[in-house]
């Protein structure tokens, strides 16, 4: 006589035979799970894609940056460095704080950036014509019979005058009106207009004679 | 589970090959006609699928898979009043090889006697017979997955048994 509850349990198992699930819940169930496998395999990768392209994309952003910065750097004007060369301080200061700084910031500088600012900027500029005319006078050998007292300041004079000229005046040291030497007495004076004249030159004529007038005390021929 | 886990999908379809029958006729019989069958069945296999890794390998895995379709099923039987009415099995269609046609009947008819006592069973009675005998769990296995005590489940079965006996009577030489 077999146990009661092993009948029960065997009828039970008779009935298990043709109760099974459809072939079609199978696919979709075996689908989702290859489905789900290939979703986290893909995963890593999409990560390391996006990792990836978010380190491009800073890298890139920081490329324009600096990029932007060397050319801003290259092009602005750096007016501190040329009023202030002897501190240094400029030149130890980063380029960024350079460009920030205020222009107040340096109240006892003049503001070369006006006119006005650039004739009194520290930085020496080349000796005008005009003084440059008087230095060669200044300088210049004394011919004989010139007086030692009034020459060199009527030589100063001249120049001087001669000022407005100075460029086409002085080409060479002590000479006016380009000539090659100073002429060092009245006929030298003379052949010298006589040359202008013979040339033409109006303009070295009229500076011949206004130098020549204070050279020699108006005596002009 | 563990090399599905890992990325091994032959192991999910050695896995499904094994459990797939017992899984289906719990969720099966557990609920009864009036529901949806597959698609209970289909949630069950998404959420071992999707939630594969929340297994760890100190839980045996029967249990833990039968956990998921109770939980389902209970869920399914809680939002309905319907009461399972039992006609899913094809009995027709039950083997016949050695038999004669007289005993392949009355091996039908006892089977249909007891898929009828068991669809009328208490829930819990039926849930518990049902573990037993599809997922083969052991009393305290059941009582886990229950959230009650094993003597509870003896309890349970004895009962579910004992009814199921008394039903088939004349089916012990079945």
């Amino acid at each position: 006589m077999p146990d009661p509850d092993d009948r029960v349990s065997e009828i039970y198992q008779a009935s298990r035979q043709r109760l099974e699930p459809p072939g079609e819940l199978d696919r979709r169930i075996l689908d989702e799970a290859h489905r789900a496998v290939e979703r986290r395999q893909r995963l890593p990768y999409r990560s390391l894609a996006l990792a990836a392209t978010v380190v491009l994309g800073v890298g890139l952003a920081w490329l324009q940056l600096h990029t932007t910065q060397i050319v801003e750097d290259a092009t602005a004007p750096r007016p501190e460095s040329m009023v202030q060369p002897a501190t240094g301080d400029a030149d130890h200061m980063p380029a960024n704080k350079r460009r920030e700084a205020p222009a107040p910031s340096l109240p006892s500088l003049p503001d070369i950036r006006s006119p006005a600012g650039l004739s009194v900027a520290p930085v020496a500029p080349p000796p005008p014509a005009r003084q440059r005319q008087i230095d060669a006078v200044r300088s210049r050998p004394y011919a004989d019979g010139e007086a030692l007292t009034t020459a060199p300041e009527a030589d100063i004079s001249a120049a001087a005058e001669a000022g407005g000229d100075a460029e086409q005046a002085l080409p060479g040291p002590g000479a006016p009106c380009g000539l090659a030497t100073r002429p060092t007495d009245r006929a030298a004076w003379l052949a010298a207009l006589r040359d202008a004249e013979t040339r033409g030159d109006a303009e070295t004529l009229a500076c011949l004679r206004r130098a020549m007038r204070e050279a020699l005390d108006g005596a002009l021929p | 589970m563990q090399r599905y886990r890992d990325g091994d999908v032959q192991a999910f379809d050695d896995l499904y090959a094994r459990y797939r029958g017992p899984v289906y006729r719990y969720i099966a019989r557990l609920l009864g006609t009036g529901h949806d069958i597959d698609a209970v069945v289909q949630d069950c296999w998404f959420r071992v699928i999707h939630h594969r890794d929340s297994w760890s390998a100190a839980k045996p895995l029967r249990a833990w898979l039968f956990r998921i379709a109770h939980n389902l099923a209970v869920d399914v039987l809680r939002s309905s009043t319907r009461s399972p009415v039992d006609a899913v099995d094809n009995v027709s269609e039950l083997p016949d090889n050695r038999r004669s046609i007289d005993h392949w009947q009355f091996i039908r008819d006892c089977v249909e006697r007891l898929l009828k006592l068991l669809s009328e069973l208490p829930a819990a009675q039926r849930n518990a017979f049902l573990l037993k005998e599809e997922a083969g769990l052991s009393l305290q296995q059941i009582a886990e997955l229950s959230d009650v005590g094993r003597e509870t489940v003896k309890s349970r079965l004895r009962y579910a048994i004992g009814s199921l006996r008394r039903g088939l009577e004349g089916c012990e030489h079945a």
